[in-house]
């Protein structure tokens, strides 16, 4: 085993991290990729990984070496640099960040100014006194005694005399390391980061003749984040991979600084618990739902070119033809697929439950096959299909329908929303109560007529599902498949043609 | 920056006798969001009873957690102050006091001062000046108050403060210990899979987190894996002792010893450097480098009842490897998040999804799903069930095994939901019986083609 305890010792065989250390900044990124990954449950947890090369003079000895201008979201534990002359001491990330709040919460017990200007006389006043509490109110000691600022109605400021130390403005990567000579190395960078997302989307143009559809395919990437990566490979992953929940960018907490002063309900009922008051924290900026509603601020198509799709394991990989920019708040669509002529069969799904004869409506579902024989084949990522018809000249929306991930050789089916083009009519040509093996039996016995009035061939698939007790089949006209344990008839229905079918059922009674 | 508060606290006047040197601290850092802090110092205590401050405890304490042990010094009382110094408490405090009002003519700019009386602070403060009742602020003329001092157990933060009583005065050593919130670490794993000469590059990475709303400076860490069981309450007394866990799922518990530190269930990853754990930080430190461990890929396939699905089904991908020494690997494994990565088309290492796994003993099998096969399908059909007695079905089933892959595979298909007496009545494949309740078949699939294993089955 010992290869864990060398590894450990390695890295601590090295010079005390406290000795020290040269504080080194990585060079501009360059040679940028971005990798795509949705949410496999479609939610707003979509990553991104991000590559990107850097240049680094390392002194000999120790250093600190950070890199700027990675995004705002990157979830530190993902993150992997290749490349140094040197294993890696450790890894940090730092998201104590300066704030009002911080600022004020880091100088408590210090002194400070406060600069006052006189209302009447315009005035400028300065008091020295030491903080006494931040940022749940600010109170405020000198020789004089204490009082609270900002609540006098006079206007006022803090004055400091120095940052804190160790806040910094934006969340930091850095790493120690200890290098064993002087030099410069390239080295690589590759993190997860959270606020990135794509969709697929489809529109099939059903033609006018309604025998065959052109299918048309389009990826649309998002960048949520407030950070840009210029001439970047771009590249989206299809398919649906394992995800952790712990997989995620720490939760910043900024801190503001309390406004409240002087009592305005009564004690008993501002009682809270223990503790910092709530109002201490706000959320992370910019949540990324939050942009969405507010619009990203900027659409980039490409189509000219489409994205070309290879492997990756088991899943599918489209690359975006040119390095692009992928720019913070923006959404870019490229075309992924474009296929004409591909050919469907109009299958109507006609469902029936229970025994009491109704009204039938069928409903048109448009069923693809993913083959190159059919005019498709290619990998069909899933996403939102746009069904269209041009009808007198003018193209018609006829439904919307979710494709899921579809691997070649698989159907693809794209409902179809308010066709009429078949007809059903059931009867109950038969029905009541009966007595088998001793038992109170309830049956039916029923007549679908279904009519096709299209001059186009059709498919019908009748199915009726039964949810009561010792629910039974027991005889049929034609015979059935089970579909999710359902009976399933199917009818082919030349242009004009009607064709009925007749079963009979049975259940417990009660 | 605890230290600073230190040096004023002094001024402060609450008359505690200070524990001014900064401490030599060790942290020990447990899964599940809790740490026990053991902090060395030297304090100063007169002879007698003296109250003693600790100002630069972690913001997240559990105070009912806190031992000090000093030579010659007992415990009285141990109290932890969270009563928050604000404006309003402020206020509330002085009712029945005497405080001081300047205001400012905004005409002129003339300052006044008068003393006034708090007479309440109820939903606005009520003061009494000489002999005239007012309202603090009514007129909205900028006033500012002058309160002449703090009140005792008010804190700018919670502050802990122990009741010593010393047969001495003068400086000695003494142990200070306690829980603390707020620090929690895991495992994470990087493994760059290359599926043609079934390797793994496998590293382990420590990822310690700190949000107690303290920083640990030059720290010695020490990071413990295994399930500790933590009461939630967090403010009831503590039950503090070591609960076993099941290891990764899918896998074989382990049997190869360890020279890793054990403690009694648990293994200790001790940092050899000291560090300093920053408040709002993530460290990663590294634990384990595995350059070439033995490991497949499978595709699985699970199916709970006999079922027809109207789609097809993708199947799982595993990535399967044992932890153990011949095949490469061979160290317990603390619980973390497994990240798997394989080289695209252009050679470019990409992500291919990530699973968690639990404590893994050395000699584990681990099998970690990465995801959905976007080309390998199962689609399970219940073309019939026949009752033969009054307790049995025979259940006739297929199941489509599609691969629209350029390469042949093979899959992994598993029935679950048998019950005691199953009898395979025949089968287009010869299964397995891996357990009372699961039949197992594996079903080779041409490239581009598809594959339909049939069975009938006899169960309840």
């Amino acid at each position: 085993m010992n290869r864990a305890a060398a590894a450990l010792s390695a890295v601590m065989l090295t010079a005390p991290l406290h000795a020290a250390a040269a504080d080194v900044v990585a060079g501009a990124p360059s040679r940028l990729g971005v990798v795509i990954y949705r949410d496999p449950n479609g939610g707003d947890q979509g990553v991104a990984m991000i590559v990107e090369t850097r240049e680094v003079d390392l002194p000999a000895g120790a250093s600190t070496l950070r890199f700027e201008g990675v995004a705002d979201t990157l979830i530190p534990q993902t993150a992997a640099v290749q490349g140094l002359p040197a294993p890696v001491d450790e890894r940090n990330f730092d998201y104590d960040l300066l704030s009002p709040g911080a600022l004020v919460a880091r100088s408590v017990g210090e002194q400070v100014r406060v600069v006052r200007t006189n209302p009447g006389t315009g005035r400028v006043s300065e008091e020295v006194g030491v903080l006494r509490s931040a940022p749940q109110g600010l109170l405020f000691e000198t020789g004089a005694g204490i009082e609270a600022l900002k609540c006098s109605g006079l206007p006022e400021r803090l004055v400091f005399d120095r940052r804190p130390p160790g806040l910094s403005d934006r969340p930091t990567l850095s790493l120690r390391i200890v290098a064993p000579t002087a030099g410069r190395h390239r080295v690589v960078l590759s993190y997860l980061a959270a606020g990135f997302d794509w969709k697929a989307n489809y529109v099939a143009q059903v033609s006018e003749d309604g025998r065959t559809l052109d299918l048309s395919g389009w990826l649309t990437l998002t960048n949520k984040t407030a950070t840009s990566f210029p001439e970047a490979k771009t590249e989206v992953v299809a398919g649906r991979l394992a995800r952790s929940d712990e997989t995620r960018a720490p939760d910043v907490e900024l801190r503001t600084v309390a406004t409240d002063c002087w009592p305005t309900a009564p004690w008993w009922r501002r009682m809270t618990g223990y503790a910092a008051p709530p109002a201490l924290n706000i959320p992370a900026p910019a949540p990324p739902m939050a942009m969405m509603e507010r619009g990203l601020e900027e659409i980039v198509l490409t189509a000219s070119r489409k994205a070309a799709q290879t492997e990756l394991g088991d899943y599918k990989l489209y690359t975006v033809p040119d390095r692009s920019t992928v720019a913070a708040n923006q959404t870019k669509q490229v075309a992924f697929l474009d296929k004409e002529g591909v050919a469907f069969e109009r299958i109507y799904k006609v469902g029936h439950a229970g025994f009491d004869a109704g009204e039938l409506t069928p409903a048109l579902t448009l069923r693809l096959r993913n083959t190159e024989a059919q005019g498709l084949g290619s990998a069909l990522p899933a996403g939102l299909a746009t069904v269209m018809q041009t009808t007198a000249g003018r193209p018609m929306l006829v439904g919307e329908y979710r494709v899921e991930d579809t691997a070649v050789g698989l159907p693809v089916d794209l409902a179809i929303a308010g066709d009429r083009g078949v007809t059903a009519v059931m009867e109950s040509l038969r029905e009541g109560e009966r007595t088998v093996a001793g038992k109170a039996r309830r049956f039916a016995n029923l007549k679908v007529t279904v009519t096709n009035t299209r001059s186009q061939p059709a498919q019908v698939e009748y199915r009726q599902s039964g949810y009561d007790e010792g629910f039974k089949l027991v005889s049929e006209d034609r015979r059935h498949a089970l579909r999710e344990n359902d009976p399933v008839w199917t009818l082919d229905l030349a242009p004009g043609q009607a064709a009925s079918l007749r079963y009979e059922i049975e259940a417990d009674a009660d | 920056m605890h230290r600073q508060i230190l040096a004023i606290a002094l001024l402060c006047g609450a008359g505690a006798a200070q524990a001014a040197e900064a401490p030599r601290l060790s942290v020990t850092v447990y899964n599940g969001g809790v740490a026990l802090v053991e902090d060395q110092r030297t304090l100063e205590a007169p002879a007698g009873r003296s109250r003693l401050e600790f100002k630069d405890v972690s913001a997240s304490i559990r105070p009912e957690t806190v031992s000090l042990q000093a030579q010659g010094l007992s415990v009285v009382e141990q109290n932890f102050d969270f009563d928050l110094l604000t404006p309003e408490k402020l206020m509330e405090k002085a009712v029945g006091q005497q405080i001081q009002i300047v205001r400012t003519n905004p005409g002129n700019g003339q300052e006044t001062v008068e003393t006034a009386t708090v007479l309440s602070a109820n939903g606005g403060v009520v003061l009494r000046i000489g002999d005239r009742i007012e309202v603090l602020r009514d007129d909205g003329i900028p006033t500012r108050v002058r309160f002449d001092r703090l009140p005792e157990n008010l804190r700018a933060q919670p502050t802990l403060s122990v009741l010593v009583d010393a047969d001495r005065a003068g400086a000695r050593p003494a142990r200070l210990s306690y829980l603390t919130r707020g620090l929690d670490w895991k495992a994470d794993y990087v493994a760059l899979f290359d599926e043609k000469s079934g390797q793994l590059d496998f590293q382990g990475w420590i990822t310690l987190t700190n949000n107690s709303g303290s920083a640990f400076k030059d720290a010695a860490a020490q990071l413990v894996a295994g399930q500790v069981a933590l009461s939630d309450g967090g403010y009831q007394p503590n039950r503090f002792r070591p609960m076993p866990r099941p290891p990764g799922r899918g896998g074989i518990a382990g049997s190869e010893q360890s020279d890793q530190q054990g403690v009694g269930d648990f293994y200790v990853y001790p940092l050899k450097q000291r560090t300093s754990i920053e408040n709002n930080q993530t460290k990663q430190v590294g634990f384990l480098a595995a350059p070439a461990v033995r490991a497949r890929k499978a595709y699985q396939y699970r199916g709970y009842v006999f079922e027809s699905s109207e789609t097809a089904r993708s199947a799982d991908v595993v990535l399967m490897f044992a932890n153990a020494g011949a095949a490469g690997l061979g160290a317990p494994l603390p619980a973390g998040v497994v990240r798997v990565y394989m080289r695209d088309a252009a050679g470019e290492a990409k992500f291919v999804g990530e699973n968690g796994i639990g404590h893994t003993p050395q000699g584990s099998q681990l099998a970690i799903k990465t995801g959905d096969a976007f080309d390998v399908t199962v689609q399970p059909t219940l073309v019939s069930t026949q009752r033969i007695n009054s307790t049995t079905n025979r259940y006739r089933v297929t199941y489509t095994v599609r691969n629209a892959r350029r390469e042949p595979v093979e899959v992994e298909v598993r029935q679950d939901g048998l019950w005691r007496g199953t009898r395979v009545v025949e089968e287009s494949l010869a299964s397995k019986r891996v357990d009372f309740n699961t039949l197992t078949w594996t079903v080779p699939v041409a490239a581009g083609g598809e594959t339909v294993l049939s069975a009938t089955i006899e169960s309840r």
